[in-house]
């Protein structure tokens, strides 16, 4: 092992002569801080002995004169990272990462950049310490480095411990978190902040995945063997975040390690299995890569095979999902990654099946990127990616047929600059081609149908700079226009700004973050309908875009020798131009399928978090009100009134107790959900009375053995309280050729009716409500192999 | 071993683990359901337009017996060319007829407190185009109102007719098509077939003797509507498997000796927002109101040709063959 120290004598902002160019105008904006700058700054690229790059490395930084000051950093992407505002003097600097001996070298600081180039040697036994001590890095790292997003990440270990439907699942890990609120637990999809769930944006990687859902919507499509963390943005996005209004969520894939191995599970939905490895160091060099790895992974519901020998099962699913990344002899990463998945649904092969139907629907998305380090830090990146979700539904006999597409190809280029230790420049341009279609027919007659396309550009620059060790302040600008076909083209400028006030030695801190959001994509997706299905719709003739303002504070902080966290956000958003089906159109217009409505939102999100220590876990409490008007087209009334009320995701208080603990007893490991959320809100039944349909061919109606309701105020009533505890219990067992982990988990432990909705029957004597409840007590058990 | 009974137990478990428990409710509130319907047909040979209209008037349901609503008023008008008072009519089957499920009869137990009011005048004081207005005042003062847009003149193209009457031979479709109607929401055909029992049984089809079929096309780009093969879409879902039976030999065209009338209507907004129903709702279907007040419901108007088709070769005394069949 070995390790290079070299300095600079001078601070590294313009000098450099590609740089030069490029940041003449913010040199005169830089200068003032760097000539007040009496504080060095430590950065670097840590690397394994082979030469791979680590991402995602601790960096900590302890004065030798002074214990108690420390600083902390994380290499990113492309392994570097920069510890800056170092007080001159004398520290011990460690690198670690899971898999490696942490490494320890002793730096010299002034008021110049050290720049450093560190070699980890590997490590046969992951521990988890470091693997909390990685995660707890990561968290100091973006506190310090980011002024106004609010993010929460869960790694995979942490989602594992979840108890969860049937198997882990990365977007349903993420209903714990503050801010985020589902409706149903026969729906993954969440709303965050008020926020329709079309207006999350999920990403692969950085790939957008449309109802990333299997069976209806009860799972995701992430295996959450490929995942390396689930990462949510729930508000305060700089200039660089584009696309939906509410959210991002980024499921980072993970690529291993190299080393040949596998993983493999089989749950009561479906087998597993992911293989990782590396090409040969011969072919390697063939296409100019220093090293590579790559990650396969494969999924399938088995209950149809299982049965075949008996009967027809008419479901399945499956999934494929693949990482590849090389790096160059430069230090660039190429990087690629694919998904196809599908579920299909066909009672065609059922015996006496009056009615069989084909339901066909899945995700394909595949993206491509190449990331180049520069001097100091900085950085530029390429990508383009594809991604389409495709839904077929068809009933054969009667030739009624239901189709939604929609489709996005698109390409993004990124420049970071980091002129000083100080200041961060970034700026990027994108462009997206965007398309999307339904139709719903039956005999020969078109019900509904649209389609569009639509060419969406967009540019974005943002500079976060610090001013002394007490403020970072960022401020950005992003231009979204997009050409739809048909439509008139649409322009947002949205401004963003960010300002943190640190205290205590950069561990506690106020923040308050603004900007105007705007998303071009929208879901005709019927809220209501507890298994909705997403209909999408581009911004044009027929649907207009989501303009959101937005504006958050928090005060957050660590405590407690950094193992504990807590934070207190409050926040208000406005929509523009929300959308929903017009459940009153006029069938020969077809401009008028959508209403355009608009909301509001506020609410605090408090979290206190444990990252050490024998037990760990969070506890979240969101506070949330919502509200949307919409022209009231069931009133019949024309023209329609307007009509306000709170959405079926306005649930005010939503509380979550997540824990994980190791157990002396067995060496289990146990985890525990509790959740407590108030009512979501229902239309009540004010009376029913019998259908009858008009018979054009006598002048009389007749009776439609069915009833019709009378209904009040919308979503003027609300269901009771829902909660529930899961828990989980997981037991590892090593053996000469790996490990394996069988599992037990228990949704609903006290078998708690939460209602998932009423029906009213006012022809029963007396009157009743009747209804269905929500996942009842269901324990479901597992097995994990890994080798 | 058969997994099957297995999981279906488990699944029935499953199904039982998510029901509430019934809890007794508040009686409903009364609301007064007036469904209305007004039908302007062009009659042939130049006879000019009648005008039809049935109002059948009931409640939510109710768990007490509840005070009739016989001796309301129902008047339809137009500023300019005056008003109809519906009669009160004795029988609620003037307004009703049976369900086509039901095959024959009316259900027992039907509207216990509704009331039928109807007019019929064969040469109509509205005509297509016209604004209507309905007021409904109930024996007790409250008071119903609605507005209706009568859809334009409705025309039928390339039909050869005599008297309104044409003949189809066995087993083939016939293409109707039609002029584009002002105002209209949607063009609906509703067929009523007759004699269906005796050729289907040469079949081996156990079916009705009558049969009703729906059909639609609703917009104003889609003008044409085969018949028969376009018909029976809504009811194959809900039908028995005879009567899917039927339908499906039907898509080959009207067979030798069956008889088919079938109103070919302009409808209004009204009518398109009562059938097609709202949002889901676990509790019944949604329907959009065009009746406002004291109560609420539906006042629909459609104008319609009414044609009258003959599966048969062409013999002495059959009428001309109502055009080219399609494939």
């Amino acid at each position: 092992m070995s390790y290079r120290l070299s300095r600079d004598a001078a601070p590294l902002g313009c000098r450099g002569r590609f740089l030069r160019g490029l940041l003449a105008a913010f040199c005169a904006l830089v200068s003032p801080l760097g000539a007040a700058a009496q504080e060095g700054a430590v950065s670097g690229r840590v690397r394994s002995a082979e030469g791979q790059i680590l991402a995602g490395a601790g960096v900590r930084l302890r004065a030798l004169a002074d214990s108690s000051r420390v600083r902390s950093a994380q290499t990113d992407r492309l392994g570097f990272f920069e510890v800056g505002e170092v007080v001159p003097g004398v520290y011990g600097l460690t690198a670690t990462k899971i898999g490696f001996e942490p490494r320890r070298v002793e730096v010299r600081v002034d008021e110049a950049v050290v720049q450093l180039e560190l070699v980890l040697a590997a490590r046969a036994v992951e521990l988890g310490a470091i693997r909390v001590e990685a995660a707890r890095s990561r968290a100091l790292e973006r506190f310090a480095q980011s002024a106004g997003i609010t993010v929460q990440e869960i790694d995979r270990e942490a989602m594992k411990s979840i108890p969860g439907l049937v198997e882990t699942d990365p977007i349903r890990s993420i209903e714990v978190l503050p801010g985020v609120g589902t409706v149903s637990d026969f729906s993954a999809a969440f709303n965050v902040r008020g926020g329709s769930a079309d207006q999350n944006l999920i990403l692969l990687d950085n790939v957008p995945i449309y109802n990333p859902f299997h069976l209806g919507g009860l799972f995701s499509v992430f295996n959450a063997d490929m995942v390396e963390r689930a990462e949510l943005r729930a508000g305060g996005f700089p200039a660089e975040y584009g696309g939906r209004v509410s959210s991002v969520l980024v499921v980072e894939t993970d690529p291993g390690d190299g080393e040949p191995s596998v993983d493999a599970g089989v749950s009561l939905l479906a087998s597993r299995a992911a293989v990782d490895g590396s090409l040969p160091a011969g072919l390697d060099g063939k296409l100019g890569l220093t090293h590579s790895r790559w990650r396969v992974s494969g999924r399938r519901s088995y209950f149809d095979v299982l049965v075949r020998p008996w009967t027809s099962f008419p479901y399945y699913l499956t999934d494929m999902q693949g990482v590849f990344e090389g790096w160059t002899p430069g230090g660039s990463r190429i990087r690629a990654i694919g998904y196809s998945g599908r579920d299909v649904l066909n009672t065609s092969d059922l015996g006496d099946n009056p009615l069989p139907l084909r339901w066909s629907w899945g995700n394909d998305a595949v993206g491509l990127s190449w990331a180049r380090p520069m001097h100091g830090g900085s950085s530029m990146d390429v990508a383009t990616h594809f991604s389409r979700y495709a839904s077929d539904f068809e009933i054969t006999e009667t030739e009624a047929r239901f189709r939604t597409h929609v489709r996005e190809a698109g390409a993004t280029a990124n420049l970071e600059l980091r002129p000083t230790a100080r200041l961060r420049w970034k700026s990027g341009v994108s462009a997206k081609d965007l398309g999307y279609d339904y139709n719903i027919e039956a005999g020969g007659t078109t019900f509904a149908e649209s389609r569009g396309e639509g060419l969406e550009l967009s540019a974005y620059s943002q500079v976060g700079w610090g001013l002394g060790r007490s403020w970072l302040i960022e401020t950005g600008l992003r231009l979204d226009h997009l050409e739809p076909d048909p439509g008139e083209s649409a322009t947002t400028v949205a401004p963003r700004f960010a300002v943190k006030r640190f205290f205590g030695d950069q561990t506690a801190a106020v923040r308050l973050a603004g900007g105007r959001y705007s998303q071009f994509l929208h879901s005709l997706r019927d809220e209501e309908f507890p298994l909705g299905v997403d209909i999408w719709v581009l911004t044009g003739e027929l649907a207009p875009r989501i303009v959101s303002d937005q504006v958050q504070m928090a005060v957050e902080g660590f405590f407690g020798n950094n193992d504990w966290f807590a934070s207190l956000e409050g926040y208000y958003r406005t929509y523009d131009g929300v959308i929903a089906s017009n459940p009153a159109d006029d069938p020969g217009d077809d401009l008028d399928d959508v209403l355009s409505g608009d909301g509001w939102s506020y609410g605090l999100d408090l979290m206190v978090r444990r990252d050490a220590g024998t037990t760990t876990g969070w506890i979240s409490a969101s506070f949330l009100r919502t509200e949307r008007t919409f022209p009231d087209l069931l009133s019949g009334v024309d023209p329609p009134p307007s009509i306000t009320y709170p959405p079926v995701f306005d649930r005010r208080v939503d509380i979550d107790l997540v824990l994980r603990r190791s157990l002396t007893w067995w060496g289990l490991e146990a985890g525990l959900r509790a959740n407590f959320g108030t009512g979501t809100p229902y239309t009540p039944v004010l009376g029913q009375f019998d259908m009858y349909r008009q018979r054009a061919v006598e002048g009389r109606v007749y009776y439609d053995n069915a009833t019709a309701v009378v209904l009040g105020d919308r979503n003027s009533a609300r269901y009771p309280v829902r909660h529930r505890l899961d828990i989980s219990l997981r037991k590892r067992l090593e053996r000469s050729w790996g490990s394996m982990v069988p599992y037990l988990s228990v949704v609903n432990l006290y078998n708690r009716k939460n209602v998932l909705f009423y029906f009213f029957d006012y022809g029963a004597d007396p009157p009743t409500r009747a209804g269905v409840s929500m996942i009842p007590l269901l324990p479901t058990i597992g097995l994990e192999v890994s080798f | 071993m058969n997994p099957l009974p297995i999981v279906s137990a488990l699944g029935a478990v499953a199904l039982a683990g998510c029901a509430l428990i019934d809890v007794q409710i508040a009686d409903p509130e009364d609301v007064i359901i007036a469904e209305v319907q007004v039908l302007l047909t062009h009659e042939w040979n130049g006879a000019g337009i009648s005008f039809e209209a049935g109002a059948l008037l009931h409640r939510t349901l109710q768990r007490e017996e509840t005070p009739t609503l016989r001796g309301s008023t129902v008047v339809i008008s137009e500023p300019t060319k005056g008003s109809v008072r519906l009669e009160e009519r004795r029988d609620v089957e003037e307004c009703v007829i049976p369900n086509p499920q039901s095959r024959d009869t009316i259900p027992g137990e039907l509207a216990p407190n509704a009331v039928c009011y109807r007019a019929n005048i064969a040469a109509s004081p509205f005509d297509p185009g016209d604004r209507l207005s309905l007021e409904i005042t109930a024996p007790d003062g409250r008071v119903l109102v609605g507005s209706s847009l009568v859809p334009g003149a409705f025309d039928l193209v390339e039909l050869d007719e005599e008297d309104g009457r044409c003949r189809l031979d066995p087993d083939t479709n016939y293409r109707f098509q039609w002029r584009f109607a002002k105002n209209a929401w949607s063009y609906l055909a509703d067929a009523r077939l007759e004699g269906l029992r005796l050729p289907m049984a040469q079949r081996g089809i156990d079916s009705p003797d009558t049969l009703y079929l729906l059909g639609f096309a609703i917009d104003a780009a889609d003008s044409t509507l085969v018949f028969s093969s376009e018909f029976g879409i809504f009811e194959f879902f809900a039908a028995t498997d005879e009567e899917r039976d039927v339908i499906r030999e039907l898509r080959g065209g009207l067979p030798d000796g069956v008889r088919a009338t079938v109103a070919m209507a302009a409808a209004d907004r009204n009518w398109v927002n009562w059938e097609r129903g709202g949002n889901f709702n676990p509790s019944g279907e949604v329907r959009i109101p065009s009746v406002f007040g004291d109560g609420t419901g539906v006042f629909s108007t459609t104008t319609r040709r009414v044609v009258r088709l003959w599966g048969t070769e062409l013999r002495p005394g059959t009428p001309p063959l109502c055009g080219p069949a399609v494939g």
